[in-house]
């Protein structure tokens, strides 16, 4: 079954409304549309920095709006990697997006974030991996050589 | 017989209940007393640090006193209080009398009046002065040169000063402390009736001047003045003062009103280094409006003598207080401090700007209504005076600061991103005090009176001009980051508009003294404890700013002791005050450190001042012969007590051949050209002291035509 994929704005399951719909030659084809509207997670991003494990709490993340059908950016604010690293917002651009059932799958295999406006090589973006389910996203990835994972939920 | 002209009427000194110093014209002439400043240690407690320029006018006076804002001791000028304390230090000419009353006069002064009350007394065309033409030169190609006369009604004075100045700056090899400056004084006594009398006042002041002669003191060295920023101060100083007084058969009704106008403008380079780090510029334009009407019992004879008065003024204050940071100011205070807590291997703030302008303008208004009453009880051999005053002052300030930079984030950022900071807003508060006095007068003999006052007196509160900059440069820094999206976990600002606002210091005063009036012997000693609560003080702010701002941290005590003592026995005179003050601090913490327990910084422990005279007669001829020790200290400069400086003396004489039409006199001030501090101050962690002037010697003529 063919998909068309509209994503006009950010991944969020519980803003995604989905239609059956007739094509010209019978098939049903399944719309996911979504919200223009930035969707907001609130978690715990945990940071396995070489001088210590990091773990910030209460980290906002957004899910924000994409040109592309078929995959969004996530930015970070105030992310933390390091204990005497200033917290930093820091957008990581270029993540798939996939539907899977109830499940939307994020992935990356490489991409550049931005911070300070600018992209920020020194923090590249590897094995990004993650999914939405309901009002929870869970993700994972290296930032330079830095493991680095986020759980979190949906906030109003 | 002696009248006091500062009681808000003519009281003779016999029935004041307080410590009062009179210094009369004679003594004003002997001892070079041409300004406020001058009448240090003249006067016991007080001190007034000669440093910085004629603006930097801090007033201690028994314990009390701070650095910045408000002072401690209010100052009238022919019964016109004068509202600006920028306006307090002045050239005067034409002075009859300064007398001093010690110790709080909330009761009938109300604001500042905390530490005690400065009264001036112009000539009046009444008082027979003969045309008087001076001109005196001397070290530092200073010349002073003044002239004071009556036509009708009429009282003029004029002075003008001018010196070279006593300190070079060695980096921009030139003087450091000019002075150009002209006082003009204009009175008029109209009685218009029997009953009614009318006198006008109008006092202008202009100076020219630099200043700020901080030398900085390194590794136990004092160093010569050596900045290479402007530092100047000028002023233009009005003060229109307008007086009806009527006596009538009840009753005597005093009115007084003003209009002030003061217009400063001051450069100061505030690392007071030979780099280019940063500057100030403050510039004001104030003008205030001042009202009081009082009534008091006519029959000088009745045992109860009441007074009760009404008291008002409104000032508005227009002030520019921009900080220029300076290109190595921008390197080293602001992008030293921000790139402190970024790892390098993430990137560096850089700021492209040569300079960086903070500009903080305020306008700020402020105002006061007061009713008041004092009774006098005259029951034989005891003087009973109870008071009251109700005072309320209010005042707005409205701020608009701006700061705006170029930066970029190296190396991520390729291009300067432009950034402004504005902060605009309106604080306000408004207090209300009450101040009571009670004294009691006992005259035990016709010579002798024990006093004993309890009084209470306040400061002002006000707004802290200063820490705007502080504030807009932290801001300046936190909007950087967040432009950019990073966030420091300490936040830059710690203060902002809100809590700037100080609240006004209070005092209670209970005093015990005595006064013998014998011959040719006069003695005043009074035994003093004050306690002050809500102290005005310096205190850095919680968080990463680097200045320091006014707020009511703290408690403190005085206890001192004062004596004055005058013997005029024949052609000899002589003179003696002194004090001792023990002002510490019952509870103090600065934000950084306790310093409970310790020693007020600034505040001597100990003034002295010793003169004795002799006039030797020749024909119609007299030779004056006059010498003077003024001491002060032991100092500490710092709340912690670790930098202190002994009691020192200075001496002073003056030698004058008199006649009836002229006066010829050569004099020397700090003889043996003593160099001692007078002030000391920390900036970016460098320590300076300002010098007091070294030796001058001046002569000079004097013509009475």
């Amino acid at each position: 079954m063919k998909k068309t994929v509209l994503i006009l704005a950010a991944i969020a399951t519980v803003l995604v409304s989905c239609d059956k719909a007739e094509t010209d030659n019978g098939n049903q084809e399944e719309i996911v549309t979504v919200s223009n509207d930035t969707v907001f997670y609130s978690g715990t991003l945990l940071a396995n920095a070489s001088s210590g494990d990091c773990q910030t709490p209460d980290t906002r993340i957004s899910i924000n709006p994409s040109d592309k059908a078929d995959s969004t950016s996530i930015t970070i604010f105030k992310a933390k990697l390091a204990e005497r690293m200033p917290a930093m917002d820091i957008i990581i651009p270029g993540i798939a997006v996939q539907k899977n059932g109830d499940v939307t799958v994020l992935s990356a295999d490489s991409t550049i974030p931005q911070a300070m406006g600018n992209p920020f090589p020194k923090y590249a973006v590897t094995g990004f991996e993650g999914e939405i389910l309901n009002d929870e996203i869970t993700f994972s990835l290296k930032f330079g050589s830095t493991p680095t994972s986020f759980n979190g939920r949906i906030t109003e | 017989m002696i009248t006091i002209a500062a009681l808000k009427e003519q009281v003779p000194l016999e029935r004041v209940a307080s410590a009062v110093s009179v210094i009369s014209y004679e003594t004003i002439q002997r001892n070079s007393t041409y300004r406020p400043s001058t009448l240090s240690s003249v006067i016991p407690s007080l001190h007034i640090p000669d440093y910085g320029a004629s603006l930097t006018s801090t007033i201690y006076l028994r314990g009390l006193g701070s650095r910045m804002e408000n002072p401690v001791m209010g100052l009238y000028i022919d019964g016109i209080p004068v509202i600006d304390k920028n306006a307090y230090d002045f050239d005067w000419e034409g002075i009859n009398r300064a007398t001093m009353l010690r110790g709080p006069q909330g009761t009938l002064y109300g604001r500042n009046a905390m530490g005690g009350v400065l009264s001036l007394t112009t000539f009046s065309p009444s008082d027979g002065y003969r045309p008087t033409l001076s001109i005196e030169y001397g070290t530092a190609n200073t010349v002073r040169a003044g002239i004071s006369f009556t036509a009708g009604n009429n009282a003029l004075s004029a002075t003008f000063r001018h010196t070279d100045g006593y300190f070079d700056n060695v980096f921009r090899d030139s003087p450091c402390d000019p002075y150009d400056g002209l006082a003009l004084r204009w009175k008029l006594v109209s009685h218009c009736t029997e009953r009614l009398c009318m006198t006008n006042t109008l006092s202008a002041n202009i100076s020219d001047e630099g200043g700020f002669a901080y030398g900085m003191w390194k590794d136990g060295v004092q160093h010569p003045v050596s900045y290479n920023d402007e530092g100047s101060y000028k002023r233009l100083s009005v003060i229109e003062g307008y007086r009806l007084h009527r006596r009538g058969d009840l009753i005597v009704t005093d009115a007084t009103a003003s209009l002030q106008l003061l217009a400063d403008d001051m450069h100061m380079d505030q690392d007071y280094t030979e780099k280019s780090i940063f500057t100030l510029q403050q510039k004001q334009l104030s003008g205030a409006g001042t009202v009081e009407l009082t009534v008091r019992r006519a029959d000088e004879e009745a045992i109860c003598q009441p007074q009760t008065g009404l008291f008002g003024f409104y000032r508005l204050n227009q002030l520019n207080a921009p900080v220029t940071f300076k290109r190595e100011g921008i390197e080293t205070l602001i992008l030293n401090n921000a790139n402190s807590h970024i790892p390098t291997d993430i990137g560096q703030l850089a700021i492209s700007d040569p300079e960086m302008p903070v500009n903080s303008d305020f306008m700020i208004d402020t105002w006061n209504a007061a009713l008041f009453h004092e009774s006098v009880f005259d029951l034989d051999r005891w003087l009973i005076t109870a008071g009251i005053r109700f005072d309320y002052e209010g005042g707005t300030m409205d701020y608009d600061c701006m700061t705006r930079l170029h930066y970029r984030f190296e190396p991520v950022m390729t291009a300067d991103r432009d950034l402004s900071i504005p902060y605009k807003g309106t604080v306000s508060h408004s207090h209300f005090q009450v101040l009571p006095k009670l004294s009691a007068l006992f005259r035990a003999t016709g010579a002798v009176s024990l006093f004993y006052t309890v009084s209470k007196g306040y400061r002002a509160g006000g707004f802290n001009t200063q820490i705007f900059s502080d504030i807009l440069q932290n801001m300046t820094m936190t909007a950087t980051m967040n432009d950019m999206g990073v966030y420091l976990d300490r936040p830059f600002v710690s203060v902002n508009a809100k809590n700037t606002e100080y609240n006004p210091e209070t005092a209670w005063n209970m005093e015990l003294g005595t006064r013998i009036r014998h011959e040719s012997l006069s003695v005043e000693s009074s035994a003093y404890y004050l306690d002050v609560r809500n102290q005005q003080l310096t205190v850095f702010p919680p968080g990463m700013s680097t200045g320091r701002m006014m707020t009511n941290a703290g408690r403190s005590r005085s206890i001192g002791v004062e004596t004055e003592l005058g013997w005029t026995p024949g052609q000899f005179r002589s003179h003696v005050s002194y004090s001792w003050c023990d002002a510490r601090f019952v509870s103090f913490n600065d934000g950084n450190n306790d310093y409970s327990g310790n020693r007020l910084p600034y505040v001597p422990e100990h003034t002295l001042f010793l003169n004795a005279g002799y006039s030797f007669k020749a024909g119609n001829k007299t030779l004056d012969v006059d010498a003077s020790l003024r001491g002060e200290g032991p100092f500490c400069w710092n709340e912690s007590g670790t930098h202190k400086w002994p009691f020192h003396l200075k001496a002073n004489a003056r030698i004058a051949l008199v006649s009836d039409n002229w006066e010829f006199f050569v004099r020397a001030d700090n003889l043996t050209d003593e160099n001692r501090p007078s002030f000391y101050f920390k900036s970016m962690d460098n320590e300076f002291f300002a010098s007091d002037k070294p030796r001058i010697i001046m002569t000079g003529i004097t013509l009475k035509l």
